[in-house]
């Protein structure tokens, strides 16, 4: 891991709210490339929620779509898949807003939450349905093959503002 | 009255080689010093004044005293605008 990576995640943990800079696609449009977005500490987090998963070698930023067995399901909003569960002292940290040409806007406010929510879950259907017409979908189609999807997750790393 | 700087309990580093990284978890800021930076910064730790860690830089580097005390004073004094570090007044016993 990188010294720069290994000491903003080690703000985070000792519980001071970082900002970081986004540079993958898995977010859009919400979240796109060279978006600030303002991190809060802590493993808690709500449906909606966008939180950053500590993967070892990648951070990653995704919306929390479900809760099974006490692990978080997340997933980013342009993905086809689902990431894999992760326990919630993974969680390093929920989204609190996001800083675009110099406009500052709420993540985790209801509204932001649940539009964001719903949008990832019908982009999911439509690649689900897409995948299933052009005969690239390997499951049924509906809820269960989302929820089956083993692909490997997009990461979207997260870079150091500086 | 003589004052010593001490790194912020608001930043973390790392030092790799001769050179350290340090983050200032209040702005989320990188700094990346160089080797004479990385000296003086690892000297700032509250017990060592300007003059002090100036005489040291100079064994360890062939600069004059007075050039040293200048550069380190407006190095510690940049950091401390940075919030990276903060003056001690007396030593804590």
């Amino acid at each position: 891991m990188p010294p720069e990576r290994e000491l903003w995640v080690q703000g985070l943990r000792r519980g001071f709210s970082m900002r970081c800079r986004l540079l993958g696609k898995s977010m859009a449009p919400r979240l796109r490339p060279g978006d600030c977005v303002q991190i809060a500490p802590g493993e808690r987090c709500r449906l909606g929620d966008i939180v950053l998963v500590d993967q070892g070698d990648h951070l990653v930023m995704h919306r929390v779509i479900a809760r099974s067995k006490g692990r978080i399901i997340t997933k980013g909003d342009a993905t086809a898949h689902l990431d894999p569960p992760v326990a919630p002292p993974e969680i390093l940290g929920r989204a609190v807003f996001r800083s675009r040409g110099g406009k500052e806007t709420p993540l985790d406010s209801l509204w932001a939450r649940w539009t964001g929510l719903a949008c990832c879950l019908a982009l999911a259907w439509l690649f689900t349905l897409t995948g299933a017409v052009k005969g690239w979908g390997r499951g049924k189609i509906g809820w269960p093959s989302l929820f089956n999807g083993a692909g490997p997750p997009e990461v979207e790393d997260g870079s150091i503002s500086s | 009255m003589v004052q010593y700087p001490l790194k912020s309990a608001d930043t973390a580093h790392r030092t790799l080689g001769e050179e350290a990284v340090v983050v200032n978890f209040r702005s989320s800021f990188f700094y990346h010093l160089n080797p004479v930076g990385t000296f003086i910064w690892e000297h700032c730790d509250g017990k060592h004044s300007v003059v002090q860690i100036a005489t040291a830089l100079t064994e360890e580097y062939q600069v004059t005293p007075e050039e040293a005390v200048q550069d380190c004073q407006q190095f510690i004094d940049g950091l401390v605008t940075e919030g990276l570090l903060q003056w001690r007044a007396a030593l804590e016993d």
